[in-house]
């Protein structure tokens, strides 16, 4: 496993997890992902980094699927995230 | 902070420029801008004597005054119930229900649209797989709290599960043992149930608890008779969040030989927990306070030494017999995937709710004087905050705080307008078990989401104390307690 797949592998989990347009998964998925890859990158022994890919690989295709639907089903927005009206409107 | 401390004069040259702009056409419009920016000037003032806000505090206080402001700017002045603001309130009720998390949803979803076979069915392939799966979650369940798979029973949810544990134990038993042990601020399926039994000729004792909210093990070990069948403590409180010391409770009734029975839907997947070291014998859980879907649950029944229960639910002979019917294999997979992403996810969620619980009570407690925190200070679960406002009234909080989703106490009492009965317990005044509000907070919130609330809620109880006249009284040192509220006849 390479130091660019695994970042690829970082990049689209990101990614998919930005899609969701549920604010607090949005938000817990982007922590957990960033969260998770910084821990194992101290990973030295070849099967543990195997192990940690294969099941990152795995949440990929679920922040996949569940970013999709999170997209078919969108709620209102929360109200933290309202937008401030602009001026010239 | 140098930014929030420039403010004031900003705003207030901005409120007294445009009062004198105004045409007198849309006094009234203005009158209610000048009134709003005021409002954030003064708030920035007091903010000036809390230095303890950190920097990021300060931003979202910051920004928070942007949005009001430029409302404001916008025309539809925002009045100080927040109406004009857009967008769903925000969730901290996570004692009375969690979100789904998607990886749940993602394990549930095929038995929902391909694999829809009875799990109970025996002869042919899609029964074997739905059945697979279901064993699977039961294992799931059954390691995260340190069960044998064969020991746990899937049921509707925690009501059923309570409800089959004491009534099933106690019609069991009903020849030779007929008490029943309880404390008074379980939750209300608990406490129904044994009133229940206690019209069907059983006795019941409900322990009382002390001003924290805990039970005391002298009054266990007192009350315990030699026809005691069982005796029944919740481990996490639903309404103020204190753990129970169930440990040893359970010690306690394992050398009695009397069967113990925990209420744990607020603690599994929370706090770590084992049954056997706990002595625990049957302990309910719940389904959708652990991220998972809502109408299931499960009951732990132990086998060494055995508890045997009359079921309440008979048919077909499912569950050991036990609980018959067919099970919900979409639940229950959604349940076991709840456990398992618990299991995994407990010592960071344990962390992240406790930092987020500290920074709400520090928030709170240094922006809103005479605050009180309901229940036991060390002996709780972080993640249920239950803060009592006093001279405010309760409703009118929760009213004006409908930006935030929270509750006075349990879901289930919440219509009414009683105070709660487990504050009432605690020997909290009838005042303050008035003005409770339980902030839940759980995986999926945000320092944000604690930062917003704070903010609404420290505006909302000068604004309700501005109102009320005890305020006025307690700020000129009137004792109210020494007031003689009606004339004597």
């Amino acid at each position: 496993m390479s130091r660019s797949e695994v970042l690829r592998l970082y990049r689209k989990m990101l990614k998919y997890s930005s899609m969701f347009s549920d604010y607090n998964f949005r938000e817990y998925s982007l922590a957990r992902v960033k969260e998770s890859f910084r821990q194992n990158k101290l990973l030295q022994d070849e099967e543990a980094i195997l192990k940690a890919v294969e099941k990152a690989q795995k949440n990929l295709q679920m922040l996949q699927r569940q970013a999709q639907i999170s997209q078919m089903f969108k709620g209102e927005r929360l109200v933290i995230e309202a937008e401030t009206p602009s001026r010239n409107k | 902070m140098s930014i929030v401390l420039r403010k004031p004069t900003k705003f207030s040259r901005f409120a007294f420029y445009s009062v004198a702009k105004f045409s007198s056409e849309k006094a009234k419009k203005q009158q209610k801008f000048t009134f709003c920016t005021q409002g954030v000037a003064k708030e920035n003032n007091s903010q000036d004597q809390k230095p303890q806000l950190s920097s990021e505090e300060a931003t979202t206080a910051a920004a928070l005054q942007q949005i009001t402001t430029s409302y404001s700017n916008k025309g539809y002045a925002l009045d100080v119930t927040e109406r004009t603001v857009l967008g769903r309130p925000i969730y901290l009720d996570a004692q009375s229900t969690t979100p789904v998390d998607p990886r749940v949803l993602d394990a549930m979803l095929p038995y929902y649209v391909s694999q829809y076979g009875n799990p109970h069915s025996r002869t042919h392939a899609y029964g074997w797989a739905t059945e697979e799966a279901v064993e699977k979650s039961r294992a799931n369940v059954a390691a995260l709290i340190g069960a044998d798979a064969k020991e746990i029973i899937f049921t509707s949810g925690a009501t059923e599960s309570n409800n089959a544990a004491i009534k099933g134990v106690a019609n069991f038993y009903k020849e030779r043992k007929r008490h029943i042990i309880t404390t008074q601020t379980e939750h209300k399926c608990v406490l129904d149930s044994c009133r229940h039994l206690q019209q069907n000729g059983f006795e019941v004792t409900y322990l009382p608890v002390n001003k924290e909210g805990l039970v005391s093990l002298e009054d266990v070990k007192n009350a315990i008779r030699p026809d005691t069948v069982l005796v029944s403590v919740m481990m996490v409180n639903n309404e103020i969040g204190v753990i129970q010391p169930v440990e040893e409770i359970g010690k306690i009734c394992r050398e009695r030989k009397v069967f113990f029975h925990t209420d744990a839907a607020q603690a599994v997947g929370k706090i770590p927990l084992d049954v056997e070291k706990m002595h625990i014998d049957l302990m309910s859980i719940s389904g959708h306070k652990i991220y998972g879907p809502k109408g299931i649950g499960a009951l732990y029944v132990r086998r060494k030494p055995r508890v045997r229960l009359e079921p309440i639910i008979n048919g077909g002979g499912q569950e050991r017999g036990l609980r018959s019917g067919t099970l919900p294999a979409p639940l229950v997979v959604g349940m076991g995937a709840a456990c398992e992403v618990c299991m995994e996810e407990m010592e960071r969620d344990y962390q992240h709710v406790s930092q987020l619980s500290e920074r709400l009570i520090r928030q709170i407690r240094s922006s809103i004087p005479h605050v009180v925190l309901n229940g036991s200070e060390v002996h709780r679960y972080p993640g249920n905050v239950n803060f009592s406002f006093a001279y405010v009234e309760g409703e009118s909080l929760l009213m004006a705080l409908k930006k935030v989703a929270v509750s006075s106490g349990s879901a289930c009492t919440s219509a009414s307008l009683e105070p709660s009965y487990v504050l009432r317990a605690l020997g909290v005044d009838e005042d303050m078990a008035h003005t409770s509000i339980r902030f839940g907070l759980g995986r999926f919130t945000t320092a944000k989401e604690v930062d917003f609330t704070v903010e609404l809620a420290k505006r909302h109880v000068a604004r309700l104390r501005d109102m009320s006249p005890l305020w006025e009284m307690v700020q000129e040192g009137i004792d109210l307690k020494s007031i003689q509220w009606t004339q004597e006849h």
